[in-house]
């Protein structure tokens, strides 16, 4: 426990830290490097609640990434900027999908849940991209970050790094309390043993149902973040390519432990951008060839995932 | 308490269950035997909820239940344990306990406070396992649990539902001598505490504790009765005991 | 809407439909019998599309192409098998799909590294390309029908070795329970790489057959993969009957979808409202479709068959 804690203090201090130090070093690109980790490890923390800790394995979570971001740019195009506002909806329009693709995936499982919330993605994909207004296939540029009256400037990089950061520390946080809850037990206990749960009494279906709602929501307020930070917002955002790489950095990073998402996320696009900047140009171009099979040996050999490394799951 | 009529069950072309009546008085430990294939997982499955019945009709407490989902028969009191463990073996043994404590707690949509320091539901838990004898043996992971110490977590979590009717699938399954007298004992400690159906093949163990048998050939009851009824009963000895007992 | 636009679309329909069920057929069959997620079995789709080009070209002659392309898809797919998925067959679905994930990249890159990333023209030749007139007056597409053809004759095939040889037998057998065929000491390794690799070659003939109708490019796996995906959950997992019926009545709905419900919309609601809820909708309608049969089925339409 004593050592998680240490890990932990040195970590925040770390990001706490890399603003000034990158600005220090004149190189400023990596504040939004760095923050782009931190965004899309709130989508890989909200995924872990529902597959790590739940075991549902959504193939669809990034649909949720999408309507947030897409919340976000909508409401911008029609002048709509406000932060607070943008942001909530987001997060409510997430929930309420979340909450009717729940409801009729929760009630399969194994094979049929993988594929059907797979399917129920790319039905969200391709009604955006048949949306013509919006950019369609090409997508549409943010018309205006998200206000929030002179009480936080998101165009300022280094203050939207902080904000960012705050909001996944928040996230961790929440989940943390979420599965060592009674309502998390139950989540945890249907994963271990789906018929000793119903023998004591638990109907499983409730409990997963609200915590794909809750995990839809935090990766929809991911999405609206997301969109601030590349002022793009596309299609491929909901695609399956996308939730494949989401469930990647979850597993990547251990299933249900709290740094296990954060870790995952950070070393699959550390990854990326290792061999996106590769000497050779071979590599450099055709970099998913390489991503490819390191994802299958990576899948193959690492069981526990990396934070196994450092600790042992909790009992 | 229980009270099932005509229940009736087939697999294709298989009738695991034959028109089986049954009854389960309060208090009462009701032993069900029956060579193997007999069908008598089949018919607690079906008492349980894993399995709906063809026909016939299950009631407990005068209530129909013969459609009732599981978790909705536990919630009642109708709680069950397996042949084959099924426990949560990532978690420890106070945990296991502390669940199913919890699925009788109130409501569990409770998203903040910590369940692994909420006093009602870890007190109760410790108190059962106690009572079950694996006290000492609570915070050590489930999967770390020796075979029989598993089966006895089985039993605590049945009871730290506070049920009304136990439905126990061969507790005994799989255990050594010791462990089984000391199972034997302390489920003769519930005898009048509890109603119990008792599904076993350990002969000693259902005279030691049963009020009543009821014999279960094909997927259908041949005979029920006191013990000694039982034993000397010519059919039974036929079909089951065959000529030593 | 005349008459005979509509059963245009009907045999379109029908021909989309069995292309489905060729993907589908290989996919239950190794999910029913190798409790297998394999995701990149739209990879081998795409495999055999571009081979096929390439071989045509190689050897101008379209049906020796075919071949070909057909040989090189079984070929990668025991290699895929041999060398990635031997690895997976006692993991969790959750590990599959991500590994089968990690392939779908690798064969999307290598692909766009050997071909380009736009997409290609796959040609037909001369004798194929000419139209059949149909009792309803118009012209359909020769090629089509014989696609259509094709896709017919091996479902019955595949019917015909399920239901009637040994082979099937024990394909239905390891459907409904696997642990008991390998203790009746069936080679369960041979078993497994046989219906694999037939699931590779329909794949493959789904693919260069496809090329020709619909576009040859980078991902074209996956698209057709979500749609089997659908068709599958539709049917029923394991069960070839299922994927059949599946895949047609997918197909149907989707082509049929796609061509009348933005007329009709316009012409039952308004002109807008089929302008502007018409494609939307239709490309939606089979997953609605997948939800509703969910809603009454959670298994899906068929079980494997004993």
């Amino acid at each position: 426990m004593k050592t998680r804690l240490i890990l932990w203090t040195v970590t925040v201090a770390l990001l706490v830290a890399l603003p000034p130090l990158a600005q220090a070093a004149g190189q400023p690109f990596y504040i939004d490097l760095v923050r782009r980790m931190l965004i899309l490890s709130i989508a890989a923390v909200s995924l872990n609640l529902i597959l790590g800790y739940g075991g549902l394995v959504s193939f669809g979570h990034a649909a949720y990434l999408g309507l947030g971001a897409y919340s976000v740019g909508i409401l911008a195009f029609y002048g709509i900027t406000s932060g607070p506002l943008q942001w909530l909806v987001a997060m409510g329009v997430s929930a309420a999908v979340a909450a009717v693709i729940g409801a009729v995936c929760i009630r399969t499982s194994g094979i049929f849940f993988i594929m059907i919330t797979l399917a129920f993605t790319q039905m969200l994909y391709y009604l955006g991209i048949s949306l013509e207004e919006f950019g369609g296939d090409d997508g549409m540029r943010l018309k205006a970050r998200s206000q929030f009256g002179g009480l936080i400037n998101l165009s300022d990089s280094v203050t939207f790094y902080y904000v960012s950061l705050a909001i996944l520390l928040l996230a961790v946080l929440l989940v943390y309390r979420i599965v060592n809850s009674r309502f998390g037990m139950v989540l945890r206990a249907a994963k271990s043993n789906e018929a000793r749960s119903r023998a004591i009494g638990f109907s499983p279906y409730p409990y997963r149902l609200v915590a794909f709602v809750i995990a839809g929501a935090m990766c929809g307020l991911a999405g609206a973040l997301y969109a601030n930070h590349t002022n793009y917002i596309t299609p491929g955002l909901m695609s399956w390519h996308q939730s494949g790489e989401l469930m990647f950095m979850v597993i990547l990073g251990g299933m249900a432990t709290t740094a296990g998402p954060i870790i995952g996320t950070f070393a699959f696009l550390i990854l990326e951008e290792i061999l996106k900047a590769a000497p050779i140009a071979f590599v450099k171009e055709h970099w998913q060839m390489f991503l490819g099979p390191l994802l299958l040996l990576s899948v193959i050999f690492f069981r526990r995932g990396l934070a196994g490394i450092f600790y042992r799951p909790d009992a | 308490m229980l009270e099932v009529r005509s229940l009736t069950k087939s697999f294709g072309a298989l009738k695991a269950s034959d028109g089986i009546d049954f009854e389960v008085r309060e208090g009462e430990t009701h032993a069900v035997i029956g060579p193997n294939g007999a069908g008598k997982t089949t018919f607690i499955s079906q008492l349980a909820g894993n399995l709906i019945p063809d026909s016939g009709t299950v009631r407990f407490s005068g209530e129909d239940i013969t459609r009732l989902p599981a978790p909705q028969r536990a919630r009642r009191g109708l709680a069950r344990s397996f042949q084959i463990t099924s426990i949560y073996k990532e978690f420890s043994a106070l945990t296991n306990v502390a669940l199913a404590v919890q699925a009788h707690a109130g409501h569990s949509f409770r998203f903040w406070k910590d369940a692994r320091h909420d006093n009602e539901l870890v007190i109760p838990a410790k108190k059962v396992l106690e009572d079950v004898g694996l006290g000492h043996r609570a915070h050590v992971l489930a999967a770390d649990l020796a075979h029989g110490e598993q089966r006895q977590l089985e039993v605590a979590m049945v009871l730290a539902t506070r049920p009304r009717l136990m439905l126990l699938d061969e507790p005994m399954a799989g255990m050594g001598i010791e462990e089984s007298q000391r199972m034997i004992a302390f489920l003769s400690g519930l005898k009048h505490k509890q109603t119990i159906v008792l599904v076993e093949h350990d002969m000693d163990a259902v005279f030691r504790l049963a009020d009543r048998i009821s014999v279960l050939v094909y997927g259908r009851v041949i005979a029920t009765g006191s013990p000694e009824e039982i034993r000397g009963n010519a059919e039974v000895r036929k079909a089951y005991l065959g000529e030593d007992a | 809407m005349t008459f005979s636009l509509v059963f245009e679309q009907l045999l379109n329909g029908l021909q989309y439909g069995v292309t489905l069920f060729l993907m589908a057929a290989g996919l239950t069959l190794v999910f029913g019998i190798m409790n297998m997620v394999n995701l990149a079995h739209g990879s081998l789709y795409m495999v055999g599309a571009y081979l096929a080009v390439a071989a045509t070209n190689w050897t101008g002659s379209f049906v020796a192409g075919a071949l070909l392309a057909l040989l090189g898809t079984l070929v990668v797919g025991m290699l895929v098998e041999v060398l990635a998925l031997r690895a997976l067959y006692d993991r969790d679905h959750l590990d599959q799909v991500l590994a089968t994930f990690g392939l779908i990249l690798f064969f999307n890159e290598l692909i766009s590294w050997l071909w380009g990333r736009a997409a290609i023209y796959a040609a037909l030749p001369a004798y194929l390309q000419g139209f059949v007139p149909l009792p309803t007056g118009s012209n359909y597409p020769l090629y089509r029908l014989i696609v259509l053809a094709v896709g017919l004759a091996v479902g019955a095939l595949l019917w015909f070795v399920v239901t009637r040889t040994r082979l099937g037998m024990l394909i239905r057998a390891g459907a409904s329970n696997r642990t008991m065929v390998a203790a009746l000491g069936i080679n369960i390794r041979l078993l497994y790489t046989v219906v694999f690799g037939v699931g590779a070659a329909l794949a493959g003939l789904a693919g260069l057959m496809a090329g020709p109708i619909y576009a040859v490019q980078p991902g074209m796996g996956e698209m057709i993969l979500i749609q089997v995906f659908v068709v599958i959950v539709i049917g029923g997992i394991g069960s070839v009957r299922g994927a059949f019926l599946g895949a047609v009545i997918v197909g149907m709905v989707d082509t049929m979808g796609r061509a009348f419900l933005k007329p009709l919309l316009s012409g039952l609601i308004s002109p807008t409202a089929g302008e502007a809820a018409g494609p939307a909708l239709s490309s939606m309608l089979i997953y609605l479709l997948m939800a509703v049969v969910l809603a009454l089925r959670p298994t899906g339409l068929f079980q494997p068959r004993h």
